[in-house]
Parts: structure tokens; C-alpha cells; sequence
């Protein structure tokens, strides 16, 4: 019999929640470009940061129905430099990565209108949210 | 049950990524001299690792890293307190970032004189402009 394991929805909520708890206070959203590290533990290697956006002070307000919603973020107005964007990271205001994810034009967890980022260009993200599994 | 059900937890995010020169500056700034501070200058991987008693960092478990940090990322204090990180491996790296950050937060169109140049990225250096 294949797992069929489910959690309750406050528990859903919690865990989402925790996100928000580690980012902490003004975290930041990185996109780099080059290879996506193996998780927010791994180091950095060959990355180049393309553009920094700034959370919000709180990150995302209580998670409901299993949804976790950032609040606004705050556009780069100046990217840092030209490259094509590969993935980006949800961290704490001192730069500790806490969760990674994929950036590209469709279906991946950042989509922007192009991976194209260039040095001195603005770079936003309009929305984001995390939702729990099962 | 013949398959299986699991959904992962998952990430929406959109965005936009302009062309230069497209969005309008978020804050101006008058002519003149400016220093722009480095609040920290700390390795990119180093929030990955704690510190031994030596002060070399290591893993959780006491090991040696395993890849050092390649940039450092400099986070700079620009004027009206404004702060954004930059990832660098010498002072000269900064200045297309800092220059960047001038006309596209605070949309100095006219020249941009980097007066004085820190040796070393280091916490409480500054770079000089004039605008």
C-alpha cells in the first residue's frame, strides 16, 4: 500500500508558520545564477548574485488553509549584475539561506517574465506564497 | 489505493525583470560628496557554519568546512540609510554595483566620481562619491 499520510491543518499551518519564524525580521529574496545548491545547507559555488529584494519586516502573516503569503517585497531597483537567473533564496536579514527555490519563465517556483537580468535593471516580485503538501 | 497521493509542499512566486533605464528611482539625492559605509563584510557561506574556538569555521559537527566561501557579500550603508548587500571579492568589485545603485535607486544622471576606494572589504571602510 503506497503512503497516504496527511496532516491535520493547524499542523500545516505551524510548519508554514516556522518559515516565517526563521527568516526572522527583514529577510531577503536572492536570485543567483548558476548551479541551485543541493539545499539551504549546501554552500554557495559559482553563483553569481544577480539582484537582492528586500521581505517585508514580518515575512508573510499567519498561514491559513495551508497557505503562507508574503507580504509585499520590496523591488532591486539596480541589479547587481548580468546573468541569466537559475534559482533564488528566502533569507534572513544576515544572508542565512532558508529555503531555496527554481527561477524560470514557467512552472518553476519563481516565474518571471525573463531569466535575462541586467546589471543596473530593475528586478521585482509581485507575489509569493508557499503551499503545504498533504 | 493503487497510487500514490503525496503533494509536495510548493512555491508560487511571479515577477518582472525590466530592461535598464524602465523604472523610475525610488528616491532622489542632491550634488555633492557622500560616503557610502560597509555596515559587515562577512563570507557568503558563512551563515552555513558555526565558529570553533580558534574562531575557524567548521560544521556543526567540528569538521572542516567543506568549500570555503568565494565572495564576500558587503553590505553597504547608502545615503538616507538605504542598505543592500552586495557580493564581492575586492573593493573594485563594488564600483559598477555602487555606480548601479546611484542611477537606478537614486537616479543620478550626471557623472559619478568614486573619490576614495577602500583597501579591503572590511567592516567600517567606506567608499567616497561625488555626484
Amino acid at each position: 500500500m503506497p503512503s497516504n499520510l496527511k496532516y491535520k491543518a493547524s499542523l500545516k499551518n505551524a510548519r508554514l508558520d516556522r518559515i516565517t519564524t526563521d527568516i526572522g525580521s527583514s529577510g531577503l529574496l536572492r536570485i543567483y545564477s548558476g548551479t541551485q545548491p543541493a539545499s539551504p545547507d549546501a554552500s554557495l559555488s559559482g553563483n553569481t548574485l544577480l539582484a537582492e529584494l528586500a521581505l517585508s519586516s514580518t515575512f508573510a502573516a499567519g498561514a491559513a488553509s495551508g497557505v503562507l503569503t508574503a507580504n509585499s517585497i520590496t523591488a532591486d531597483s539596480s541589479a547587481d549584475n548580468t546573468g541569466t537567473a537559475a534559482w533564488f533564496t528566502l533569507t534572513t536579514s544576515g544572508g542565512t539561506r532558508q529555503v531555496d527555490g527554481s527561477v524560470g519563465t514557467s512552472g518553476s517556483d519563481l516565474n518571471l517574465n525573463t531569466t535575462s537580468i541586467v546589471s543596473g535593471a530593475q528586478v521585482s516580485v509581485s507575489s509569493l506564497t508557499i503551499t503545504a503538501g498533504n | 489505493m493503487t497510487k500514490d497521493t503525496a503533494k509536495k509542499t510548493s512555491i508560487a512566486a511571479t515577477g518582472v525583470a525590466l530592461a535598464p533605464g524602465l523604472a523610475a528611482p525610488a528616491a532622489g539625492l542632491a550634488t555633492g560628496k557622500y560616503s557610502i559605509t560597509f555596515e559587515s563584510a562577512v563570507g557568503e557561506n558563512d551563515g552555513l557554519f558555526v565558529r570553533d574556538e580558534k574562531g575557524d569555521l567548521v560544521l556543526d559537527n567540528g569538521e572542516p568546512i567543506p568549500a570555503e566561501s568565494e565572495h564576500l557579500m558587503v553590505k553597504l550603508v547608502y545615503p538616507g540609510g538605504y542598505t543592500k548587500n552586495h557580493q564581492a571579492a575586492t573593493p573594485e568589485d563594488l564600483v559598477s554595483k555602487v555606480v548601479g545603485v546611484l542611477r537606478g535607486r537614486y537616479g543620478v544622471p550626471s557623472e559619478i566620481k568614486i573619490a576614495a576606494l577602500p583597501k579591503q572589504l572590511a567592516a567600517g571602510a567606506a567608499i567616497e562619491v561625488e555626484v
